[in-house]
C-alpha cells in the first residue's frame, strides 16, 4: 500500500439515494435520506457524528448550518462546500484534516439535490454574474453551449474525433446497465451517440449529462473508529485541488490538477498507471479526457490516443466510471462530484453494486466543477487504496 | 401563435449595463485597468492583474480572432426557440481577454473577424461577430445611430416596451436616474423613439 500524506484517515458507508429525473421533494428531503441511510449502514447513532459537510446548489434559501437544525445534529464541525464538481473531493480534503487535528471524530459528507423543473434554468441563468452578463445572454444555451466550446477547440487543437467522445459515453452506459441506481440504461451503440440529435455542436444528446435529482454520501473517520465500527474502510492516500488553474490559457484545455499532479502521486509514491481504475467527472466526455490528461494518465493532448488504446469497461485495461458516470446514472445537483468517491469507495472494498473491478486495490478519483465564464474553475483529485 | 410571446431574459448586472449603453451609442467599448491597462471582460470592478479598482470604459478596435464555435439547438429560453440554431463563438480580442459572440446573421466567421456591440431585445448588451457596423443582431431590437427601432420580432411595439422596461429596469435599479436619462436621450437621437413611458414607470417603482 502507498505511504500517503494522511494518517489513518479513512472513508467508509458509501451511500447512494436511487436518483430521479424530477422530484416535488426539497434538497433538504434527498440529504436527510442520505444522513439517515449512514447512519443506519453505519449502525451508527445521529449523535456520534460530530462533524457535517455539505454541497447542493437547492437549498436555497436555506444555508447549509439550517441542516443541522433540520436533521436535529449538534455538530462541533461544519463546512459548505459550494464547488459543485469538485464539492465531493474538496469536502474529503476538509473533513480528512479535520479528523487528523481531532476537530471532529465523524464528519458526515453528503452532496446533491433536487431538480424541479425550471430549477436548473434559474440555477444557470443566476450562476454567476460573469454567466448572468456575458453567457447567458447568448442564446441561453447553459452549460451545454459552453462546453461546446470547450470541445470544439480541443478537436480543432489535438484533432480528436466525435467517435472518440463516443467510446467514452458507450463504455459507461455498459457500465450502468450492470448499477442498479442509473437512470439511463437504454443500450448505446456509437452509431446511436453519432446520429443523435445535436444539442450544440460538436455536442450531441449522448454528450449531454442529464439534470436529475438524487444524493451521494459518505463518512470520514480514522481507521480505529472504523475498525470499532466494524466498518469496511477505504484509506485516503493523497489529495490535490487547484481553483482558476492555468488563468491565461485562451481556451480551457489543461485542468488545474495539472498543476500539482507530480506532488500528488509523489505523495502517494506509485506512478498514475499503477491504478486500478479512474472515477472522473464526467458532465462532458471531453472532461474526462483532460482530467486523464491532468492526472497524468496520459500527456498533455494525448488523451485522444489514450481513448483510442484503452477499454473502459469494468473488465477493461483501465476501468472508468464503473457505476455508468453521471452521463447514464444522472447528474443529481451537486451529488455528480461525490458519486466517483462513492463508486471508488465500493469498488475497494469488494462491495460495487454493479460490476466489480477484478482485485481493485487503488483507484483514483478526480473532479471538475463551477464553470463561472468560459471555464470550469475547480478541480481536485483523491487516491484512495484498500486498507 | 396564441398568447402573448415569451419573454427575453432579462439578466444584464448593473456592470453590464454599461455595456448596453455603450450598444446604444454605437459604440464598442471595454474596460481597461487605469492601472496596469489590462482589458478584463466580463465585466468586473476589480482588475484581476493588478487588483486595482480604477478601471474605465475604452472604446476598442473592433476586432478579434475566432477560438471556437457552436451553435445553441436547445436553449434554456423558450424566447430564443423561434431563432435556433443560434450560432455562438468564442472571440480572442487582440489585446487578450475573451469573449462570447452571437454570429451575425449570413455570415461565415473563421480567423480574425470583425465584432459589434448590439442591444438585444431584453435590453442586454451583446456581442455580434462577422458584422462591426450592421443593424441587425439576431432576434432583437437595434437601437443605433440613424436607425429606427426594428426587430426581427413580429410585435415591434412590445418588443420595444419590452427593451423600455428594461432599460428602466436596469437604469434605476442599477445605475441609477442621471445614467438611465442619458442613455435615453441617445436612444431617442437614434431616429424615431421608441416610446419610453417614464412616468408611468416610475409610478410602478
Amino acid at each position: 500500500m502507498p505511504h500517503g500524506d494522511y494518517r489513518d484517515v479513512v472513508l467508509t458507508t458509501p451511500v447512494s439515494i436511487p436518483y430521479e429525473r424530477f422530484s416535488e421533494r426539497s434538497a433538504q428531503w434527498w440529504l436527510g435520506c442520505a444522513l439517515k441511510n449512514l447512519l443506519v449502514d453505519a449502525g451508527i447513532d445521529k449523535t456520534d457524528i460530530d462533524g457535517l459537510a455539505a454541497a447542493s446548489f437547492s437549498l436555497a434559501p436555506d444555508p447549509v448550518v439550517a441542516l443541522t437544525r433540520q436533521f436535529g445534529m449538534s455538530t462541533r464541525w461544519l463546512e459548505s462546500v459550494a464547488l459543485g464538481g469538485a464539492s465531493g473531493i474538496v469536502m474529503l480534503r476538509r473533513a480528512a484534516r479535520a479528523v487528523e487535528a481531532g476537530d471532529a471524530r465523524i464528519v458526515a459528507c453528503l452532496a446533491g439535490g433536487t431538480n424541479r423543473p425550471g430549477l436548473f434554468r434559474d440555477v444557470v441563468g443566476q450562476f454567476s454574474a460573469a454567466s448572468r452578463d456575458a453567457v447567458y445572454p447568448y442564446g441561453s444555451g447553459g452549460p451545454n453551449a459552453s462546453f461546446a466550446l470547450i470541445t470544439d477547440h480541443y478537436m480543432r487543437k489535438y484533432g480528436a474525433r466525435r467517435s472518440d467522445f463516443g467510446k467514452i459515453c458507450v463504455s459507461q452506459r455498459d457500465n450502468a446497465r450492470r448499477y442498479p441506481h442509473a437512470l439511463m440504461t437504454k443500450p448505446l451503440e456509437l452509431d446511436d451517440y453519432l446520429n443523435a440529435r445535436m444539442i450544440a455542436p460538436p455536442l450531441g444528446l449522448y454528450d449531454c449529462v442529464m439534470p436529475c435529482a438524487g444524493a451521494e454520501a459518505f463518512l470520514v473517520m480514522d481507521a480505529e473508529t472504523a475498525r470499532n465500527a466494524g466498518l469496511p474502510a477505504v484509506a485516503l492516500v493523497a489529495t490535490c485541488e487547484r481553483h482558476n488553474g492555468f488563468p491565461d490559457d485562451p481556451v480551457q484545455d489543461r485542468l488545474g490538477i495539472a498543476a500539482d499532479a507530480d506532488a500528488f502521486w509523489g505523495a502517494a509514491g506509485i506512478r498514475p498507471a499503477e491504478v486500478d481504475f479512474v472515477q472522473t467527472y464526467d458532465d462532458y466526455p471531453v472532461i474526462s479526457m483532460l482530467q486523464f490528461e491532468a492526472l497524468g494518465l496520459c500527456g498533455q493532448g494525448e488523451a485522444t490516443d489514450f481513448v483510442r488504446n484503452h477499454d473502459f469497461h469494468i473488465d477493461g485495461t483501465m476501468p472508468h466510471n464503473t457505476s455508468g458516470g453521471q452521463l447514464s446514472v444522472g447528474q443529481a445537483d451537486a451529488g455528480g462530484g461525490s458519486l466517483g468517491i462513492v463508486e471508488a469507495v465500493r469498488q475497494l472494498t469488494g462491495r460495487a453494486l454493479g460490476g466489480q473491478v477484478r482485485n481493485a486495490r487503488i483507484g483514483v478519483v478526480s473532479g471538475f466543477g463551477m464553470i463561472a465564464y468560459d471555464r470550469g474553475l475547480s478541480t481536485a483529485a483523491a487516491l484512495l487504496a484498500r486498507a | 401563435m396564441t398568447g402573448p410571446a415569451p419573454l427575453p431574459p432579462v439578466t444584464a448586472g448593473s456592470l453590464a449595463f454599461r455595456l448596453a449603453v455603450a450598444a446604444i451609442e454605437g459604440r464598442f467599448v471595454l474596460q481597461t485597468c487605469c492601472c496596469c491597462g489590462h482589458r478584463p471582460y466580463p465585466p468586473t470592478e476589480i482588475c484581476s492583474v493588478c487588483l486595482s479598482g480604477d478601471l474605465e470604459w475604452r472604446d476598442l478596435e473592433p476586432e478579434g480572432e475566432i477560438l471556437a464555435g457552436t451553435a445553441v439547438h436547445s436553449p434554456i429560453e423558450t424566447y430564443f426557440h423561434p431563432y435556433v440554431p443560434l450560432p455562438v463563438v468564442l472571440v480572442r480580442l487582440a489585446g487578450g481577454g475573451s469573449l462570447l459572440a452571437f454570429v451575425a446573421p449570413g455570415r461565415e466567421v473563421r480567423g480574425r473577424t470583425p465584432i459589434g456591440l448590439r442591444l438585444s431585445a431584453a435590453g442586454a448588451a451583446v456581442f455580434v461577430a462577422g458584422d462591426a457596423h450592421g443593424t441587425q443582431p439576431f432576434g432583437g431590437l437595434s437601437v443605433r445611430h440613424g436607425s429606427d427601432h426594428r426587430l426581427d420580432s413580429p410585435d415591434p411595439v412590445s418588443a420595444a416596451e419590452r427593451l423600455t422596461a428594461a432599460l428602466i429596469f436596469h437604469g434605476i435599479a442599477h445605475t441609477g436616474r442621471h445614467e438611465m436619462d442619458r442613455s435615453f436621450v441617445e436612444a431617442e437621437t437614434g431616429g424615431r423613439t421608441i416610446s419610453i413611458r417614464i412616468e408611468r414607470t416610475k409610478a410602478d417603482l
